[in-house]
């Protein structure tokens, strides 16, 4: 391997493997799967439940805030379990999104002994992160919609379980491209630390996981709403598993939406990743 | 096109943000790479450096802390990127800039291994075949499935160079790394060195053990405030090495004014006389150092030092006089001698070599007269690896290093030949008259 800077101004320089994209992509994903697998056995190891944290945290977080939301709605009665599956199926990707997003604020300062000292491709991280958290999320997933299908009668099971393949692949190459860019945001504004995460509990209050009928709120919140990517990512979730009927029905044009912004974040991470080693 | 295991540096120029207010100047550094125009302040801390390596060379770059050393290795390595210039390398390169870091606490020392090694670009069916081997080398075969946190510092130092070891690499880049750890596995770290060293590969190190460096280094790059001061053979690379410190300590031109015109040399000889690089434990020797000023500079305090190279121990202080600085005190006179225009030599007489097998370093120190219970050695200038020793065991059942502080000495000669000068003339008057003064109430 020769590596070269030229330039006097902006020198073409390579980190690690970062350099020879296309040719090392597969030694990458090798070495993300293999990390991933490492640390989301390793994760677990800390507590009494272990495993069962994974399908517990979720349904006690829809379940928790399905309490609390409702009583703020002024609901009566016994919620149905169709709705408490949907919940707990809409909460599972927010909290997913919002657990990347924090994670990868700070993931570039956490890390960095091991950026400044040891030569290995850096830019993993963040998907190494994505990806633990998306095998502990596929788990859930799994473990939802399977109760969604037997619980709820579905016509169409074999359509939405397509779509719900298409929309695992987007959501995790979105998550990937997040995470590039939070990561670097993070770097710059490590205040976003403090700010996001009642940001985000306000959000999800207000998201379709607890609002499936938009059209209740004011005129405002739903404008909020409408611009907020995290809504928009659970309605294109509802409506690939039909919890709700009208959405973004789109999977294959958000597929190519997202490959394209995911090849732009790789950029950006790759042109940054580069001085952030003398930043840190 | 480079050969393998070669490195070369052209130009090469980096500088650090300077942080005035750290978030806002960070933030500025991010945007400036859009934004060139928008810069922060900058420190420059390589400027201008070029050099190259050639494959199987081992080279030691020394300095003092914030000479750029460390910005040197981490450039090459790729773990920074230049502000400009060019940096070539040609071959698998191993970088161990830190010892432990990576290593995750809750994981097992198994897990690390995995962790860390899949970091480092192995693959993993590679690193599998390759474990039994690093556990037996890290000698952790007890320890290795317990949580890391429960492990020594030392167990710690040994899993990391252990690992690092195993990776097949054409260059290895060491920062340092080998001031850790007890002098056991720092015994077996240069023992792979060696083999690294034959096996034709490339090392570049920093180091401020100056024995590790003469030990190790066939080239010595010596960087100050940015800048390559020094790029040759060991022995001057140390000496510059040595005189940027005695400067930074003394500060002073006079000093090197004083002792830059000197020539150390030091040569030891076996019993029949011949010159020896080698010497067998028990053998007699005669240790020779010559000193050649071009003008006199008067009474000076002189000390020889031997280090034991590989486990970094002091063995022991030879002086004209005094035998042993921390042993017995010699029968001859005083602890000064003079040094005029033309060759002073000191000959040290040693019955029998006392210290264990293994690789000894001879440094000189010359500085002006001081008091021998609270010796001042800042004034002075120290001559470093002047000259080496292997010392070996004829039986193999007697392997193994020892410290002898005391040191056998049977007799110390000085002699001159000295361009002749009214102070010399004097000096050496006064000197003869102290020592027949000594002999008369020995008698």
């Amino acid at each position: 391997m020769t590596r070269r800077s030229n330039s006097s101004v902006a020198p073409e320089y390579e980190i690690g493997w970062i350099g020879d994209e296309m040719i090392n992509l597969s030694k990458m994903a090798r070495l993300v799967l293999n990390l991933a697998w490492i640390e989301f056995k390793a994760q677990r190891k800390d507590t009494f439940l272990g495993w069962g944290w994974i399908v517990l945290w979720p349904a006690l977080q829809a379940g928790g805030l399905l309490l609390v939301v409702g009583t703020l709605r002024g609901d009566t009665g016994v919620t149905s379990l169709r709705t408490m599956i949907a919940t707990y199926l809409g909460v599972l990707v927010w909290s997913t999104a919002v657990g990347v997003i924090m994670g990868n604020l700070g993931i570039l300062q956490t890390h960095r002994e091991m950026i400044v000292h040891i030569r290995f491709p850096f830019i993993v991280l963040p998907v190494v992160d994505v990806t633990v958290k998306y095998l502990v999320f596929l788990t859930q997933l799994f473990i939802g919609v399977g109760l969604w299908l037997l619980l709820v009668p579905h016509a169409t099971w074999g359509l939405m379980l397509v779509d719900v393949l298409v929309f695992v692949v987007v959501f995790y190459l979105a998550l990937i491209a997040t995470a590039w860019i939070v990561s670097l945001l993070g770097l710059a504004a490590p205040d976003l630390s403090f700010i996001l995460p009642p940001v985000f509990l306000l959000l999800l209050t207000l998201s379709p996981v607890f609002h499936s009928d938009q059209g209740v709120l004011s005129p405002l919140v739903y404008y909020v709403n409408s611009l907020n990517p995290l809504s928009f990512v659970v309605s294109s979730w509802y409506a690939a598993i039909d919890i709700h009927e009208s959405g973004p029905q789109l999977p294959w044009v958000l597929l190519i939406g997202t490959v394209v912004v995911l090849a732009a974040a790789y950029k950006l991470a790759m042109v940054m990743y580069r001085e952030v080693a003398k930043v840190l | 096109m480079l050969m393998p295991g070669a490195i070369e540096v052209h130009d090469l120029v980096v500088e650090y943000p300077l942080y005035r207010h750290v978030i806002l100047d960070r933030f500025r550094a991010l945007l400036g790479i859009f934004f060139l125009a928008w810069r922060p302040h900058v420190r420059r801390v390589l400027d201008r450096i070029s050099f190259s390596i050639q494959p199987g060379e081992t080279v030691a770059l020394v300095g003092r802390n914030g000479a750029g050393k460390t910005s040197l290795l981490k450039v090459i390595s790729g773990l920074l990127s230049p502000t400009a210039g060019n940096v070539c390398v040609n071959g698998q390169l191993m970088a161990l800039l830190a010892m432990g870091i990576g290593f995750r606490p809750a994981f097992t020392g198994r897990e690390n291994l995995v962790y860390c090694g899949l970091l480092l670009g192995l693959e993993k069916q590679q690193l599998l075949k390759l474990v039994p081997g690093i556990i037996e080398f890290a000698e952790l075969e007890a320890a290795i499935d317990q949580p890391f946190f429960t492990y020594s510092s030392g167990m710690k130092a040994r899993l990391a160079f252990a690992l690092a070891a195993a990776v097949p690499f054409d260059i290895v880049i060491l920062d340092e790394t080998l001031a850790v750890g007890d002098s056991k596995f720092v015994t077996k770290c240069y023992r792979r060195l060696r083999e690294i060293e034959k096996s034709g590969k490339t090392i570049l190190m920093v180091s401020h053990q100056l024995g590790e460096i003469a030990r190790l280094a066939s080239r010595v790059i010596v960087l100050e405030g940015g800048k390559i001061v020094y790029n040759g053979n060991v022995l001057g690379g140390l000496r510059v090495y040595e005189d940027i410190l005695a400067d930074a300590v003394v500060g002073g031109a006079n000093r090197s004014d004083r002792y830059g015109p000197l020539l150390v040399g030091l040569n030891v000889y076996n019993d029949r006389g011949e010159e020896a690089t080698h010497v067998r434990v028990g053998e007699p020797v005669r240790v020779e150092m010559t000193i050649r000023s071009p003008h006199d500079i008067g009474d000076q305090f002189v000390v020889l030092r031997l280090t034991d190279i590989e486990r970094g121990h002091l063995c022991s202080y030879l002086m004209p006089s005094r035998w042993d600085i921390l042993g017995q005190q010699g029968a001859a006179g005083h602890d000064n001698i003079f040094i005029g225009a033309g060759e002073t030599k000191v000959t040290w007489e040693i019955p029998h070599w006392v210290t264990g097998e293994g690789f000894y370093s001879f440094d000189v120190y010359l500085g002006p007269p001081t008091d021998i219970a609270t010796i001042d050695l800042s004034q002075g200038h120290f001559w470093t690896a002047v000259s080496k020793l292997a010392v070996r065991y004829d039986n193999e059942w007697l392997r193994g290093g020892s410290t002898a502080l005391e040191f056998p000495i049977s007799g110390v000669h000085v002699s001159r030949d000295y361009i002749v000068s009214d102070m010399a003339v004097g000096k050496l008057r006064e000197q003869e008259q102290v020592a027949g003064g000594q002999s008369r109430a020995a008698d």
